[in-house]
């Protein structure tokens, strides 16, 4: 089993001489385009490099998952080492969704798009960020600034969605409004995230976990009331039938990550006292 | 032994095993964490951690399960109403858990006197106990 413990599979983009070139904050995150394009500057050339892709589906976000790999392995004392294959289903994920690719040439000046095999020639870092970028939603680093909603438990995400003209927009802030989850939440989540496989026996010290994407958009659909900062059809996007038939399935999982990993005790904040 | 895939959720005694592990690791703990603490100021600390070592005999998933059937069973315990049923490998896993419990409160009874598990299932009272009582019986 090929293994990385790094989350970007030891890709380290400074050393490729390439950047993502961020825009300022546009006012929308268009759910339903048609093409998401990302985008990247090679740092020495100053060109430009497009990754086009089709928009992600449900089936995509599937074999994502099914195709990663993530173990724990006990060390000596109670210290744990995490294997998370993150490559295979990195480059899965851009076979099935990557549609062209622009500023790529061959030797002889051609287009790279002439090969039949263009998508194994684009360099496998390149796809490995592609698709990183096109994937990655964080939790908003600004969320202490959130008001208190009187009847839902909100979180805030950060991603980046496509390029345009200027470069990749960053969208801050995207909302998204919980019924707050109840132990039943709570019981199917944790009853399904236990059921781990010990690899090579009970006694071995290898654990294989569950997958908890299929969980996570689950209870994603049944927890959403409303969201925030995305559009459909150019509107700002309506109530919670449309977060559930619409909603980015990497935003869900994120969103809904992050809503249970919550302490329960209340958010531990920095205060100081004025 | 086993050397194919074992479904943690489903090895019942497996579970068990985790179990008894988890309530010894917690029983154990204040001693545990003063040889920690003797092993940092010590020339070699890493190899004396690595010799007290980790008393958990399997994979990490099987302490991970428990710990969930735990947290439910004590919900259950604050008499909570459940508008689901619980599934067979949540009911075995919590009666691997409470046969867990009667193992290791027959191996480590309380002390008579404050409560404290005991280190052998014949004893009555704890070091601490003892001494006092002497104490006590010296100044009567």
């Amino acid at each position: 089993m090929s293994e990385s413990t790094s989350s970007n599979a030891g890709v380290s983009i400074d050393r490729e001489g390439q950047g993502i070139t961020a825009t300022p904050q546009p006012e929308l995150l268009p759910l339903d385009i048609a093409e998401r394009v990302v985008a990247f500057r090679h740092k020495e050339t100053g060109t430009f490099r497009r990754h086009v892709f089709n928009p992600v589906t449900r089936a995509d976000v599937d074999a994502y998952f099914s195709s990663m790999t993530v173990a724990t392995e006990r060390k000596s004392g109670n210290s744990m080492d995490y294997h998370i294959d993150m490559r295979t289903n990195v480059l899965k994920l851009y076979e099935r969704a990557i549609k062209r690719v622009v500023g790529y040439s061959l030797t002889d000046g051609q287009d790279i798009m002439t090969l039949p095999n263009w998508k194994d020639r684009v360099p496998g870092v390149h796809r490995l960020r592609a698709t990183e970028i096109l994937v990655k939603v964080t939790e908003s680093e600004n969320r202490a600034d959130l008001g208190i909603d009187p009847e839902a438990d909100v979180v805030s995400l950060d991603a980046f969605w496509s390029a345009g003209d200027c470069g990749m927009p960053h969208y801050q802030g995207l909302i998204h409004r919980f019924t707050p989850p109840t132990i039943e939440h709570w019981r199917k989540l944790h009853n399904y995230s236990t059921r781990t496989k010990a690899v090579g026996g009970s006694q071995s010290q290898r654990t294989l976990h569950p997958k908890l994407n299929g969980v996570y958009v689950e209870l994603y659909d049944e927890l959403i009331l409303s969201a925030k900062g995305y559009s459909v059809g150019g509107q700002p996007i309506g109530g919670r039938e449309q977060c559930v038939s619409k909603m980015d399935c990497f935003h869900k999982i994120t969103a809904i990550s992050i809503l249970f990993d919550k302490p329960s005790g209340g958010e531990v904040e920095e205060l100081e006292e004025v | 032994m086993n050397h194919g895939a074992v479904s943690v959720a489903s090895d019942f005694s497996g579970l068990k095993q985790a179990a008894l592990e988890l309530m010894e690791e917690a029983r154990s703990a204040p001693a545990r964490k003063r040889l920690e603490e003797l092993a940092r100021g010590s020339a070699n600390p890493e190899e004396i951690l690595q010799k007290i070592g980790s008393n958990r005999s399997l994979a990490e998933g099987y302490y991970a399960r428990v710990g969930y059937l735990m947290e439910l069973e004590s919900f259950l315990g604050m008499g909570i109403q459940l508008r689901f049923d619980l599934d067979m490998t949540e009911l075995r896993g919590m009666l691997s858990i409470a046969a867990a419990r009667a193992e290791f409160d027959r191996a480590h009874p309380r002390c008579r006197g404050c409560g404290a598990r005991l280190e052998h299932e014949w004893d009555k009272t704890c070091n601490e106990c003892q001494r006092a009582a002497a104490a006590a019986g010296r100044a009567n």
